[in-house]
C-alpha cells in the first residue's frame, strides 16, 4: 500500500467562494457530518434531510461514499487519497472530485469543521452498508 | 492519536466494504442534487373538497356524462372522448366515482354541443375548484 502523502488539505483550499460561509482560511478543514442531519441509505446513495434549511439532498453513491468517510478525523486531501488508493482509482481525479463535492457540501452546511466544535466524535464514524450498497 | 488511527482503520474497512460491492468500478462524479422539502409540496389526506355530488357518470342529474349527452344532447364522444369536458375535469381514474371538480359539469345547462361529430361539447359553466 502507498504510503500516504499527509499534506493538509487546507480550508483556502477547499475554497468556499466569497459567499461568507464560516470558514477559517489557515486551519485544516476536517468535514464531518453534522449531527443535525438525517441520514437514509437509498441503496443507490444516501437521502439526507436538513431540518435547519428544510431541504431534502439526493447524494448518488460517489458522493455517499465521500459522505460517510466525512468522520472529522481527516481532510480532503486525505480522504481522497484513501479512496483512490483503496478503490484503484486515479488520484488526481478522485481529489478534483471530492474537493468540488467536500466544498458542496460544506455551502450545503451538510457538514461542519472538526476543528471548530472538538475533535472527532463518534458520530461521524462510517456507517455500515454505506457506500452505494450494490 | 490511537483515536485517529483507528479512524483511518475505519475508513479504510469501509472503503474495502464498497469496494467489494462494486462501488470502486462504477465511481463516477459524484453530485447532490437538492429539492426545497417546504409545505407546498405536502398532501393532505383529508376530506374531499366538496363538489356538489357530481360525478362522471353518477351524481346530480345522473353525473356529467348523462347531463352532457342525455340531457344536453351531444354525443357521448363530445363529452366524454379525449378532450371532452367530463374527461377533463371529471378525469376517469380517480377512483371515488371520479368526482368533477364544480358541480355545473352536472348540469345539462352548461353544455353546448359541436357540430362537428368529432368535436368536443363546451363547457360553459363555472370552473371554480377545478386546477
Amino acid at each position: 500500500m502507498e504510503d500516504v502523502a499527509r499534506r493538509p488539505a487546507r480550508l483556502d483550499e477547499v475554497g468556499v467562494d466569497g459567499d461568507g460561509s464560516p470558514m477559517p482560511s489557515s486551519a485544516v478543514a476536517l468535514p464531518r457530518k453534522r449531527m443535525e442531519v438525517l441520514e437514509l441509505d437509498m441503496g443507490d446513495g444516501v437521502i439526507l434531510y436538513d431540518h435547519s434549511s428544510s431541504l431534502v439532498h439526493h447524494l448518488n453513491p460517489s458522493a455517499s461514499l465521500v459522505w460517510h468517510l466525512c468522520d472529522g478525523g481527516v481532510g480532503e486531501a486525505d480522504l481522497a487519497a484513501e479512496i483512490s488508493e483503496e478503490l484503484g482509482l486515479d488520484r488526481i481525479e478522485v481529489t478534483e472530485h471530492v474537493r468540488a463535492l467536500i466544498r458542496e457540501l460544506f455551502m450545503l452546511g451538510l457538514v461542519e469543521d472538526a476543528n471548530d466544535r472538538g475533535g472527532p466524535e463518534s458520530h461521524g464514524e462510517p456507517t455500515a452498508g454505506a457506500g452505494g450498497g450494490r | 492519536m490511537r483515536d485517529i488511527e483507528q479512524r483511518e482503520l475505519n475508513r479504510r474497512a469501509f472503503l474495502r466494504r464498497a469496494a467489494l460491492t462494486g462501488v470502486g468500478v462504477t465511481w463516477a462524479v459524484p453530485t447532490i442534487q437538492t429539492i426545497a422539502a417546504t409545505p407546498a409540496y405536502a398532501q393532505t389526506n383529508g376530506t374531499p373538497v366538496d363538489q356538489g355530488g357530481c360525478f362522471h357518470s353518477t351524481g346530480v342529474n345522473g353525473g356529467c356524462m348523462p347531463a352532457c349527452a342525455d340531457l344536453a344532447g351531444c354525443t357521448g364522444n363530445q363529452c366524454g372522448g379525449p378532450g371532452g369536458p367530463c374527461t377533463t375535469y371529471c378525469a376517469p381514474g380517480q377512483g371515488g366515482g371520479n368526482p368533477c371538480c364544480n358541480p355545473g359539469l352536472c348540469d345539462p345547462g352548461n353544455f353546448q354541443c359541436s357540430t362537428d361529430p368529432r368535436g368536443v361539447a363546451t363547457y360553459a359553466g363555472s370552473l371554480a375548484g377545478c386546477v
